[in-house]
């Protein structure tokens, strides 16, 4: 008697599999650590002006070294993170949230879709960190207009996603068979069509944290994101940009560290995106 | 998405690299200047920060001059004579001038210029004091008729807002109107300008320099490079590298940490202009929590001014805890009268003025730009941490010049802003001392001094004068003064003939460019 081949691997066992994946969610559990534990792991305050101790490189007392203020690059880079994943959380789920109501409207009735379409196309028409850019400008520097300024911007992309699943699972045997009996549409949405379009969201989702995480830095960096009382990694690149040849560590850390993050958000959204995909369960 | 950020991002960050020069191309006997910001208008007359009268101070000529020892020379004005008996002051016009229009410079255009002047604010105000009416008399004779006997105005009317434009060119433009184009006198003539990118201002072949020695903006002015190219640029690493890559001749206003690199670059030449103006914070003297005397007393006997020019200039080599209000150490008007104990802070006395304030916590608008990164920004965050650990809460508002400009302007906006002087011909036109002047300080006693100051014609008696009203402004606090800094630019080796004196930092016209 034949055995029963092995029942291909779930798509999380395959995500765990994945030595890149794996890197991608050590690197980010620490840098959320570190982030969370910043007021436990140093003494300093990362905005305080020590003008007798600036621009020291790397040294027992400061690991990071000091900027042109004698600010303590250790604690920047700390504080920073605090703030710049705060904003990506943030931002990814008001983004998420708003594109899976209004996706999921567009998507299942035909009326909305041509009105909310048009609207978004408009949106998407403009270069994204223009934008971001204006809505900043507005609302001035802070970190929730950087948190509204992103939120804009990244709803359309996603929405687009959930409203273009939407457009072929409705027309599903099953979502007809529901209709037919008389099942409610919210409840067609929210049973049916919603839990079928997870995995696509959740791949999306790592891309929007990573948008908004790099967003955040960008706006910072050009002076429209948080304000003079917040510290996010962009605000700490911007200030070092005009130090780079003679204080490297001002550049180098920050740096590091939304690279990092970036990169590691990226390699997880592939990973997720592969892992996800019905058609790669065999493998 | 992704790739949008990413792409954004790094085309941020390469444009903060070593930038294409945004001037198109220039002869080898241009001289190319890479400067923070142009200003939005070419009309000195109709703005008070100092930075905004660049191009005019290159291409506009006053009545007179200042040389490098701050004394007004002959400039349109040949010579001029006082009559303490009947109160004029009589300008003798020289011949022949021409506007870069073409048309010939007449005592109309002189009186049309010197009545915008008075109507102006900041400067134009004094000479409007000091005067009750401009006229000519004939075509190459200007009169003012004085209120009283001075002898400041020959020096006033150095300044850049006083230049000399065509009636033609000021024709129904009030003194907050910018003129269309400035039709000046001047070596230089402008031939482009583009707010935000470049203005170029070309040798005029009608100019005919004074036969006088150069000094400053007095005398004989060169002009000796064909053009001259003022590019703006916000980042000093790009202004830098501007000139370290060829793509510009001088680069100004750079912070000194850069100072030691370049030092020991073979290919260009530091500047550095001791003495060259206070950074300095204005108060808000006719509303708001800051019209109260005492708790004006309070920040300035709070703030512990050393670490806040250190976290401005980053070396004590280049700058000084300097209290006198003329920051110049060799001008005659250099005083440290009334600052005992300037610069270092007295938290008892702070604490018993905030109690005699009555200061309740409220936050204090402090205005401030980061396009004066140096000059504005860094003494104004260091002296806002210093002043929170007294309770003392400032609301940092932090805003592109343009709107540092209009929102100073409006006494309900703001309660402190920051501000740099310079060392003034005299200090009579100082502008602060002015009450329509952004912080608004009115004092009977102080309008009593100036108006002293500006009728004495004794110079010992004058610099008495002086030093009572610098006595009095550490008493009343419309104003302080962090420390006096130096300036710091760099030039291609090659260049010559370098402004070196803070008496005419903004002047480029006798700059020698470097030899084809």
């Amino acid at each position: 008697m034949l055995d029963a081949p092995p029942a291909p691997a779930g798509p999380w066992r395959r995500l765990l599999r994945n030595r890149t994946a794996v890197f991608a969610l050590v690197v980010l559990a620490a840098l959320v650590a570190l982030a969370l534990a910043a007021p436990y792991l140093t003494n300093a305050q990362p905005l305080r002006i020590s003008p007798g101790i600036r621009l020291k490189p790397p040294r027992p007392q400061n690991w990071f070294g000091t900027d042109h203020l004698g600010r303590d690059m250790f604690a920047l880079v700390l504080f920073g993170g605090r703030t710049s994943l705060l904003v990506g959380l943030v931002v990814t789920s008001i983004a998420m949230s708003v594109a899976i109501v209004l996706g999921l409207a567009a998507g299942f009735y035909r009326r909305v879709d041509l009105v909310l379409m048009r609207l978004v196309d408009g949106l998407m028409a403009f270069p994204s960190i223009v934008l971001a850019t204006a809505a900043a400008g507005y609302l001035g520097p802070s970190v929730t207009t950087v948190i509204v300024a992103l939120s804009i911007v990244l709803v359309a992309p996603v929405l687009r996603v959930v409203r273009g699943q939407i457009l072929v699972l409705r027309e599903l045997p099953m979502i007809e068979a529901a209709r037919a009996v008389g099942v409610p549409d919210r409840r067609i949405l929210s049973r049916y069509l919603l839990p079928a379009i997870m995995s696509p969201l959740l791949v999306q989702a790592s891309f929007i944290f990573s948008a908004a995480v790099l967003g955040e830095a960008a706006l910072s960096f050009i002076g429209l994101g948080v304000g003079a009382r917040d510290v996010s990694w962009g605000s700490a690149l911007a200030e070092a940009r005009n130090y780079i040849q003679n204080a490297w560590w001002i550049v180098v850390f920050p740096g590091a560290a939304l690279v990092l993050t970036i990169l590691s958000l990226n390699l997880l959204g592939d990973a997720l995106r592969d892992s996800l995909d019905p058609r790669l369960a065999g493998r | 998405m992704r790739s949008i950020f990413r792409r954004a991002a790094s085309l941020l960050l390469s444009a903060l690299a070593i930038s294409a020069v945004h001037g198109g191309p220039a002869n080898a006997a241009d001289l190319r200047i890479v400067v923070p910001q142009l200003p939005a208008a070419l009309d000195p007359t109709i703005t008070t920060l100092g930075t905004n009268w660049l191009v005019a101070a290159n291409a506009c000529e006053g009545l007179t001059g200042l040389d490098d020892n701050w004394q007004p020379q002959p400039m349109l004005a040949d010579s001029w004579t006082y009559d303490d008996k009947a109160l004029t002051l009589t300008f003798k016009l020289r011949p022949g001038m021409k506007f870069h229009s073409g048309a010939t410079m007449t005592s109309d255009d002189v009186v049309a210029s010197l009545r915008r002047y008075r109507d102006s604010a900041g400067t134009g105000a004094v000479l409007k004091n000091l005067t009750s009416d401009v006229t000519a008399d004939g075509s190459d004779t200007v009169v003012l008729k004085l209120t009283g006997p001075t002898g400041i105005i020959p020096g006033l009317l150095t300044l850049t807002p006083a230049v000399i434009m065509s009636k033609a060119a000021l024709a129904g433009k009030s003194a907050t109107q910018a003129v269309d184009t400035i039709d000046c006198t001047g070596p230089y003539k402008v031939t482009e300008f583009q707010a935000d990118r470049q203005a170029v201002l070309t040798r005029s072949a009608d100019y005919k320099p004074r036969a006088e020695a150069t000094s400053g903006s007095a005398g004989a002015k060169k002009a000796p490079a064909d053009r001259l190219i003022f590019l703006p640029q916000a980042e000093p690493s790009v202004r830098r590298d501007n000139v370290l890559t060829g793509g510009a001749d001088i680069a100004t206003t750079l912070p000194f940490d850069f100072y030691a690199d370049l030092k020991a670059n073979a290919a260009v030449q530091p500047v550095v202009i001791n003495d060259n103006q206070s950074l300095t914070a204005v108060f808000n003297t006719m509303k708001g929590p800051m019209a109260n005397v005492a708790l004006r007393r309070a920040i300035y006997h709070a703030l512990e001014m050393d670490p806040i020019m250190l976290a401005a200039e980053g070396d004590q080599a280049f700058y000084v805890i300097d209290p006198s209000w003329v920051p110049d150490r060799k001008s005659v008007w250099y005083s440290k009268a009334g600052a005992d104990g300037f610069g270092t802070p007295n938290k008892d006395l702070v604490k018993k003025l905030l109690a005699e304030a009555g200061y309740k916590g409220e936050a204090l608008r402090w205005l401030t730009s980061k396009d004066f990164y140096q000059g504005h920004y860094l003494p104004a965050l260091t002296a806002q941490q210093q002043l929170e650990e007294y309770g003392i809460k400032i609301d940092l508002q932090v805003m592109p010049a343009a709107t540092y400009i209009q929102t100073r302007s409006d006494a309900d906006k703001f309660d402190i802003f920051s501000s740099f002087l310079p060392t003034y011909v005299d200090p009579v036109v100082i502008p602060y001392l002015n009450a329509t002047y952004p912080g608004f300080w009115s004092d009977p006693k102080k309008e009593e001094l100036v108006k002293k100051l500006a009728t004495t014609s004794d110079q010992a008696a004058r610099v008495a004068i002086w030093a009572d009203i610098q006595k009095l402004v550490y008493d009343q606090v419309p104003y302080i003064k962090f420390g006096t800094e130096a300036s710091f630019s760099i030039a291609r080796k090659g260049v010559g003939d370098l402004t070196t004196s803070p008496a005419n930092t903004q002047v480029f016209y006798n700059v020698v460019p470097v030899a084809k």
